[in-house]
């Protein structure tokens, strides 16, 4: 049916160019008469074309992330070697954890096309000195953003992590327009009851170079994100000061931890590009920590709605077992990847 | 030039008999949708999603995407604004200069801080301390009720002299065109006879409209909770905190020059941009691989500090850095500075607690980030020392004729700020 139409057009085409060169078959702008779209000219045919072309691109479309083509602005930190085996022997199952641990970062980290490193947080004599004590995190992110010039982000991530949705596209879920996922003031939550009003703050205009989570018990370093600016480097620079440190250093119970939370309480520069994330945004713990306040679903691992990150800090004091909690959150971090018998990939 | 559509290519792609025959049957919509619906089945078993197929590969359920379920959408788009030390109740002005009336200086030694703060006395082995705080009509406007109005005259002098005292701190300024400079000083009505304020301030007040600049001038009694709290009363820590209220009150102007109240400017002709500030004359006057402590120490300031990265400009004199006269950039640095340098972490350090210059010095040698935005520049630039007749004059710092500043400091132990500002002015 399709093929006579086309044969009898070519017929009737060919006719006009021979009648009458001057005369009918030009238009008053003497050009050839175009032949217009035919809706008859559509079958099944072109439009498979038309399919396979548009399935193609997509493809073509998908192949650089495959290929991670992508640079990536995102390194992610891991604290591994926590206490080095100084103070007693690393038994086996620490280093099982701590192997899992890395492992889990780094399948995540290449899925993505993160750069993962890997840095060693072990005791060091040169910080045992009390007025250094603490500063390892500052000084691993400054060697860090030198080791990196090109990222932009990097997320701190301590070694008792664990990544539970590796499909996470750290940029869409947090980092692009970080500024309108970030709380800028402690009116959500104020475990430590910082005063919320503080001369000088002006958060309208400044960005969120620092984006941190509120434990129940305050600031929590655990896994947080900083992105290089003037702004951060100026806070690395100044996070730990001797004279501070002297003076607070018995009071100072988690170090840089407490130290960031006097300077964000009070000084207005400090606060004005720090933002706050809910805890299970980036670092949910197991039942066990804050146990204070065990009934509190702010804190705590949810695996209906599948929390990012599981935090198990503390894991090796009282009646935890790190072991235990890692292998728990790995096995089912494994189930709810099994892909069901009817899916071919 | 035959017109030809492109020849048809008569070898279909589902070669099958049956299926052709199938979609010859069902031409037209029909078979659209039948063929949409078996992509989309064939795209949910082979990648998992109907409609975006391989496109879709690696999507998620959105309580996975985001973590919007978790937040408060209420305190997402709370922010902070800017305010000044006294809190949002500010008062705006139109004037370039926020200046105390000099005229309430007698009145307000006459009262003593008794009556401007509320005092609370600790005994402590059997010595007595005053301890002064801010009362709420420092924040915020305080109805009085008919009583305190109502007096007389003589009453109404003393009440508008308070209130004059407590709203200093709330004035900003909220003109149409901000200045490019502020000049900041603070008075002192306890150390200084009135006339010589009266003698002081229109040196400032010449030099600043002279050039369109700002004027920001408070009492430095005004800081004394603050002071007392970090054991700081009688120094001069009070300078960064002044600073700091300065760049609340003028937010949008470039850069603040803090000049001790003992000093007097010269050179009204010389405008601070295009003798010091500028990228060129800033570039010529900063000492570079110069000792932080004098006359030698380990730290120096950096050799390849471009001028446009200056954030503070210090003077130093024989011995140490000096605080009569600085410079700071209103910018991320600028604050970040003054609010760590006056922190009371650092007011309070014992170590600090009586000379802010010390609480400098550390700063400069362990933070080498602020050092880096650091300018020292020669002292006679800012700061030239006044010296007595009989006394050796010094190149470096004594004041010579043609000197942008002369400050004639510790003239209130001789009592003779009065009679050496008469004198300079006389010779200006």
């Amino acid at each position: 049916m399709t093929g006579k139409s086309g044969a009898k057009k070519e017929e009737e085409l060919s006719d006009v160019k021979l009648d009458s060169p001057y005369g009918y078959g030009y238009s008053e702008s003497f050009k050839p008469k175009k032949a217009g779209f035919q809706w008859r000219s559509l079958s099944i045919k072109r439009l498979l074309g038309l399919l396979t072309v548009i399935i193609l691109i997509s493809i073509l479309s998908v192949i650089p992330n495959l290929l991670k083509l992508k640079k990536s602005k995102v390194v992610i930190i891991l604290a591994a070697n926590e206490g080095g085996g100084v103070q007693r022997w690393k038994t086996p199952q620490e280093w099982s954890v701590e192997r899992s641990s890395i492992a889990n970062k780094k399948e995540y980290a290449e899925k993505h096309g993160y750069i993962l490193t890997i840095k060693d947080v072990s005791l060091k004599r040169r910080y045992s000195h009390e007025w250094r004590e603490g500063w390892e995190k500052v000084d691993i992110l400054k060697q860090t953003m030198r080791q990196f010039p090109d990222a932009e982000w990097f997320w701190w991530l301590d070694l008792y992590t664990f990544i539970m949705e590796p499909e996470v596209d750290l940029e869409q879920y947090l980092l692009d327009h970080v500024e309108d996922k970030t709380y800028r003031t402690l009116d959500h939550f104020n475990p430590l009851n910082i005063e919320k009003d503080l001369p000088y703050v002006d958060t309208r205009k400044e960005p969120v170079d620092l984006v941190l989570a509120q434990d129940c018990g305050g600031f929590n370093l655990g896994s947080f994100f900083v992105r290089r600016s003037p702004w951060s480097e100026l806070l690395l620079d100044l996070w730990w000061d001797p004279a501070m440190y002297d003076q607070m250093h018995m009071k100072w119970e988690h170090k840089e931890q407490d130290c960031l939370e006097v300077l964000y309480s009070k000084m207005a520069w400090v606060r004005n590009r720090i933002g706050f994330v809910p805890l299970r945004a980036i670092n949910s713990f197991p039942p066990g920590a804050c146990s204070d306040q065990k009934d509190d679903p702010r804190y705590f691992y949810n695996d209906k709605e599948r929390d990012f990150v599981v935090n198990m800090a503390g894991c090796n004091y009282g009646d935890r077992s790190c072991w235990d909690e890692y292998e728990y959150y790995r096995k089912l971090q494994k189930k709810f990847r099994e892909t069901p018998w009817y899916r071919l990939w | 030039m035959a017109l030809r559509l492109p020849p048809r290519n008569k070898k279909s792609v589902l070669s099958s008999h049956a299926v052709r025959r199938f979609i010859r049957a069902n031409k037209g919509p029909k078979s659209i949708i039948i063929f949409i619906l078996l992509i989309s089945l064939t795209n949910w078993v082979l990648f998992g999603n109907a409609f975006l197929g391989p496109l879709g590969k690696g999507s998620l359920p959105s309580s996975i995407k985001s973590f919007y379920h978790l937040m408060t959408p209420a305190y997402l788009d709370k922010l902070q604004t800017t305010y000044g030390f006294q809190g949002h109740d500010t008062i705006p002005v139109k004037t370039l200069e926020i200046v105390p009336d000099v005229q309430d200086a007698s009145m307000l030694r006459h009262l003593g801080l008794d009556n401007l703060f509320r005092v609370e006395v600790h005994t402590k082995d059997s010595s007595e301390e005053k301890r002064y705080f801010y009362t709420p009509d420092y924040f915020e406007e305080v109805n009085v009720e008919g009583e305190a109005i109502a007096s007389s005259s003589s009453k109404d002098i003393v009440q508008k002299a308070v209130v004059a005292f407590k709203r200093m701190g709330r004035t900003v300024y909220k003109g149409s065109k901000s200045p490019q400079i502020v000049l900041v000083m603070g008075l002192d009505f306890q150390k200084y006879e009135d006339e010589y304020a009266l003698k002081v301030l229109p040196n400032r007040v010449n030099y600043a409209s002279k050039h369109d600049y700002g004027l920001y001038v408070r009492w430095i009694q005004e800081f004394t909770p603050r002071l007392q709290e970090s054991h700081n009363l009688d120094t001069n820590w009070w300078r960064p905190l002044l600073i700091r209220e300065a760049m609340s009150a003028f937010p949008q102007a470039k850069y603040f020059w803090f000049l001790d109240e003992r000093s007097l400017i010269m050179r009204d002709d010389l405008t601070l941009e295009s003798y010091l500030l500028n990228a060129d004359s800033l570039g010529k006057a900063m000492l570079r691989d110069q000792p932080v402590i004098l006359p030698e120490s380990a730290i120096k300031t950096y050799r390849n500090t471009a001028p446009s990265d200056v954030s503070f400009i210090f003077t130093q004199d024989s011995y140490a850095l000096n605080t009569d006269s600085i410079i700071v950039k209103n910018d991320m640095y600028g604050k970040s500075f003054l609010e760590y340098w006056g922190d009371n972490l650092y007011r309070g350090y014992s170590n600090f607690a009586d000379n802010e210059v010390k609480a400098l010095t550390h700063i400069l040698q362990w933070h080498p980030y602020l050092l880096s935005r650091t300018a020292l520049v020669p002292p006679r630039m800012l700061n030239s020392i006044h010296t007595d007749e009989k006394a050796k004059k010094d190149s470096m710092h004594s004041y010579q004729k043609g000197d942008l500043v002369v400050n004639f400091r510790s003239c209130e132990l001789g009592n003779t700020c009065n009679n050496l500002a008469e004198a300079y002015l006389k010779d200006k």
